[in-house]
């Protein structure tokens, strides 16, 4: 239940960034839930490759169909892949990014708490 | 240890984040791209957007109102001039801003800024032509008349309206995929975009080349058999027996010096004369409904974006649509209530060469005198390099085009200056906007005695009965031979003459033949009294006027079949002969049966116009190979020429039966390899590609279903065709009917990108919503509207 609603504020958060900021807003985003929530690597990678991942799936979804796959067609052809192929690499690279930003986020706040510890 | 492992994920995070942030050569940044929400994605129009809006502007006088029919074509009604091209320099760049942006910056040489290096050949070129001078030139006429002044500095701020409200998310694709962003539009670049129209239409002629022949190869009596000043049997564009008035010029003496240069080289440029245009006009003696047809089809690089859009604007004075240039206010080829016009490149040589006595870096010998260069320095940037600097000297006949440091085609080092008069203070865009408003063939004259360069054949017609054309441009009077060869640029002998007074262009004015017609033929028999040359083609005119001459009663609709005619003269001029040779040395096979039976037309599925066109392209060449075969990519003669030589004068070809058999062998091969893999017909062979202006292959469309060819009046080639088909029937309220290969967006994520496209291939037309004077579109044809407001203070 924790981990819905952590995803759920990561996706929305890493939307509304997204719309002012850079594209990687979606690695800083899971970053920033990570060291506030203080979640452990393996969760906080997780809930940035499914917030991410998930958000981008939204987007994308909503973009091609009301684009009746028009320009998705013609840019997987410029990439030499197959459209589902295409799509799914394409939402892939997101959650990746976002899991990459969630699980050094992670690395980061246990570092330090280590250091303080010790 | 422990630091380690804690830093590395961030490490790699930062690295493929770094990574995915930053273009790698030419290609774009993957995760820019791919970001759902400023990525690429944004430009995935929905296809039932909304397009109706109200934009409020500061810049605005009046309200502007547009209506959008359902081709996405806009209607603009505005309240006065400035604030109608204010909405067109809008719209235009709505639809098609990156076409804009690259089109003036390659005109201009600036290429190089966006793509690096690689470019600095051409950008160097367009510079050393002269293009960027010629724009300023003109850029200076066109301020100086506050009419054109106005209408380019509305034009201007409606462009960069736009601009200013784009997000970098809201870029045009192409410049996601290229890392570029939109730079403010200026006035200059309207002239670039005029003067990239003049080199595309007067930028090739054959002087260089011809002078190598006559320099190494050919006697001057060979070349003027072989590239012949007037062809035999050509039916000019001014139709043979036109009185025309006597020169009030006569023409200067030939220079008693040399009057060419020897020209060393081992190599030409090859370029494949490409371009071509058809229009005609019948008068109302000739049409079913009494009044006059006019029709137009200029043929263009095939391109995505289309070159075209089109536009009705209408504001006090002025009422009329049809075919616009993205990056110039006014409708370019159309019609209003009263008049339409159109025009074919009119090919007449107005490009020149001087060969230049360089003395040192900073002087030339003219009339024996030392004389210093005017020096222009060209600033290049250079993506991911400091700038290039390139000094072009200008001298008392032009820019030095090539030297030591800027060689020609083939190695050519001589320093070559060229007089051209794209370089000419002019100001075509008056005639554009006086063509817009004009009502009567008064005002049609007045218009185009503005339009100097390129020089075009301007046809028109009117409501009341009157047709009409013009071989248009400015001209100079020339001694006989002056300019056909590169020049000695050492002396005022052989500089240009004076200019022929516009009033004395050939021209024909309701002809009794009722008709007439260009298709870039020679312009006037030699009964016109000044001396010219020129690239002309006879092919597409011999073609168009042995119909147009048994026509009767036309309608719009026989209008059509003639601008999709596929019937080659040509073939079938040529085609027995090739055949009676075969026969005499008695071969046979399908191939051939195919030839016999065939009816000369290069339709889509015919496999006798692959067989034809594959064996006489072989033929062809291996007579111009024999001939001037030390030059590896020889500029060869006409094909029209080649095949009167054939069957009227073959000795001077040599061993040409030989040559038919033997070529006739070749594409046997040739043919059997198409046969096998399936790719016999005709449509398959020549494989009509429209290209995306990047050469992007998915935004690309290829392998058109459709026939023709160069030589057809649908000359339809791989690259090149029609490049907007029009046809107007000037009835009290005209009617016109057009279609070219692209759409109204220049956006490929949206589905107005090609949405002509089948419908152009398959040599159909669209009505026209034309609304005239006063009255208003019916509501069914209206699919969007804009309100547009001044903003107020």
């Amino acid at each position: 239940m924790r981990l819905l609603i952590t995803i759920i504020i990561t996706a929305l958060l890493a939307w509304l960034t997204s719309q002012v900021f850079a594209w990687w807003m979606v690695a800083v985003i899971p970053f920033l839930i990570a060291v506030v929530w203080q979640l452990r690597p393996g969760w906080a990678f997780l809930n940035g490759f499914i917030s991410i991942g998930l958000l981008w799936l939204c987007l994308i979804l909503r973009a091609d169909i009301a684009n009746e796959q028009i320009l998705s067609g013609r840019i997987a052809q410029l990439f030499g892949l197959g459209h589902t192929l295409f799509i799914t690499v394409n939402i892939l690279l997101g959650a990746l990014v976002g899991g990459l930003g969630g699980w050094s986020g992670a690395s980061m706040w246990k570092m330090f708490k280590k250091n303080k510890q010790a | 240890m422990r630091i380690l492992r804690a830093i590395l994920p961030l490490m790699l995070t930062a690295i493929i984040v770094y990574w995915l942030n930053r273009p790698v050569g030419s290609n774009p940044a993957i995760g820019r791209l791919l970001d759902p929400v400023s990525g690429f994605w944004a430009n995935a129009e929905p296809v039932y957007k909304d397009f109706n809006a109200e934009l409020s502007f500061d810049g605005l006088g009046e309200d502007v109102q547009v209506w959008f029919d359902e081709r996405m074509v806009p209607h603009i009604t505005a309240g006065n001039d400035y604030d109608l091209y204010f909405t067109q320099g809008y719209i235009h760049a709505y639809f098609r801003l990156w076409q804009m942006d690259l089109q003036t910056r390659a005109a201009g040489g600036r290429v190089s800024e966006l793509l690096g290096e690689r470019a600095l050949k051409f950008d160097r070129e367009q510079r050393r032509k002269g293009m960027v001078y010629g724009a300023e030139n003109s850029l200076r006429a066109m301020e100086a008349d506050p009419r054109t002044k106005t209408a380019l500095d509305g034009y201007r701020e409606g462009v960069n309206s736009y601009i200013a409200s784009l997000e970098e998310k809201d870029y045009p694709l192409e410049y996601k995929l290229m890392g570029f962003a939109p730079e403010k539009w200026e006035n200059i670049r309207t002239a670039l975009l005029l003067m990239y129209m003049a080199d595309d239409l007067t930028g090739k002629v054959q002087d260089i080349n011809h002078t190598y022949y006559l320099s190494q190869l050919l006697t001057a009596e060979e070349i003027d058999l072989f590239f012949p000043d007037k062809m035999e049997g050509s039916t000019p564009v001014i139709p043979a027996g036109t009185k025309f008035a006597p020169a009030t010029m006569t023409a200067p003496p030939v220079p008693q010096d040399d009057t060419w240069v020897k020209l060393p080289a081992i190599d030409t440029q090859h370029k494949e004369t490409g371009k071509g245009s058809n229009n005609w006009v019948l008068s109302g003696n000739r049409t079913r409904n009494g009044k006059p047809i006019l029709c137009n089809d200029p043929h263009l690089s095939l391109n995505l974006p289309s070159l075209w859009f089109e536009m009705q604007l209408t504001a006090p004075g002025v009422n009329v649509y049809g075919a616009t240039l993205p990056g110039a206010p006014g409708v370019v080829i159309g019609f209003n209530d009263n008049i339409s016009w159109g025009f074919t490149n009119n090919y007449r040589d107005v490009k020149d060469f001087y060969a230049i006595d360089v003395l040192d870096k900073g002087h030339y010998r003219f009339n024996g005198k030392t004389t210093a260069f005017d020096k222009r320095i060209e600033v290049i940037k250079v993506k991911g390099k400091p700038d290039v600097r390139d000094t072009v000297n200008y001298t008392v006949h032009g820019p030095v085009i090539y030297d030591s440091s800027f060689v020609g085609p083939g190695g050519l080092k001589v320093p070559l200056a060229v007089k051209w008069m794209a370089h000419m203070e002019s100001n075509e865009l008056m005639c554009v906007y006086l063509l817009n408003r004009a009502g009567n063939y008064e005002a049609f004259t007045e218009a185009i005695s503005y339009f100097l360069c390129p020089a075009q054949n301007f046809i028109y017609a009117d409501k009341k009965g009157n047709i009409a054309l013009w071989g248009q441009g400015q001209y100079v009077n020339k001694w006989k031979g002056q300019g056909k060869y590169v020049m000695p640029g050492y002396d005022s002998s052989t500089l240009w003459g004076a200019l022929i007074p516009v009033s004395e262009n050939p021209h024909a004015y309701n002809p009794e033949q009722d008709y007439l017609s260009s298709a870039n033929q020679n312009v006037a028999d030699s009964s016109y009294p000044y001396w010219f040359n020129g690239d002309f083609h006879e092919l597409r005119a011999w073609r168009i006027n042995e119909v147009l001459d048994t026509m009767h009663h036309a309608t719009v609709e026989d209008m059509f079949s003639l601008q999709n005619d596929e019937h080659s003269v040509l073939a079938r001029k040529i085609t027995p002969y090739l055949l009676s040779v075969i026969a005499a040395n008695g071969l046979q096979d399908e191939y051939l049966n195919e030839l016999k039976k065939w009816n000369y037309n290069y339709s889509a599925e015919s496999k006798a116009a692959t067989v034809f066109q594959v064996w006489w392209q072989m033929l062809y060449t291996a007579i111009w190979k024999q001939k001037l075969g030390a030059y590896p990519n020889a500029i060869y003669p006409l094909h029209e020429r080649t095949m009167q030589l054939m069957l009227n004068d073959k000795d001077k070809l040599g061993n040409v039966d030989e040559l038919i058999v033997s070529s006739y062998h070749k594409a046997a091969d040739s043919l059997d390899k198409l046969k096998q893999n399936d790719r016999a017909e005709w449509y398959k062979v020549k494989n009509t590609t429209i290209t995306h202006l990047a050469k992007l292959k998915p935004m690309s469309i290829s392998g058109i279903d459709n026939g023709g060819w160069g030589n057809t009046v649908n000359a339809m080639k791989g690259d090149h065709g029609p490049s907007w088909r029009m046809v107007v029937e000037m009835k009290d309220a005209p009617e016109g009917y057009g279609v070219y290969p692209g759409g109204q967006s220049g956006n490929p994520g949206s589905k107005y990108y090609a949405t002509f496209i089948d419908k152009w291939a398959k040599g159909e037309y669209y009505r026209l919503s034309f609304v005239t004077k006063g009255k208003k579109p019916v509501d069914s044809a209206v699919k969007y509207t804009w309100q547009l407001n001044p903003e107020k203070q």
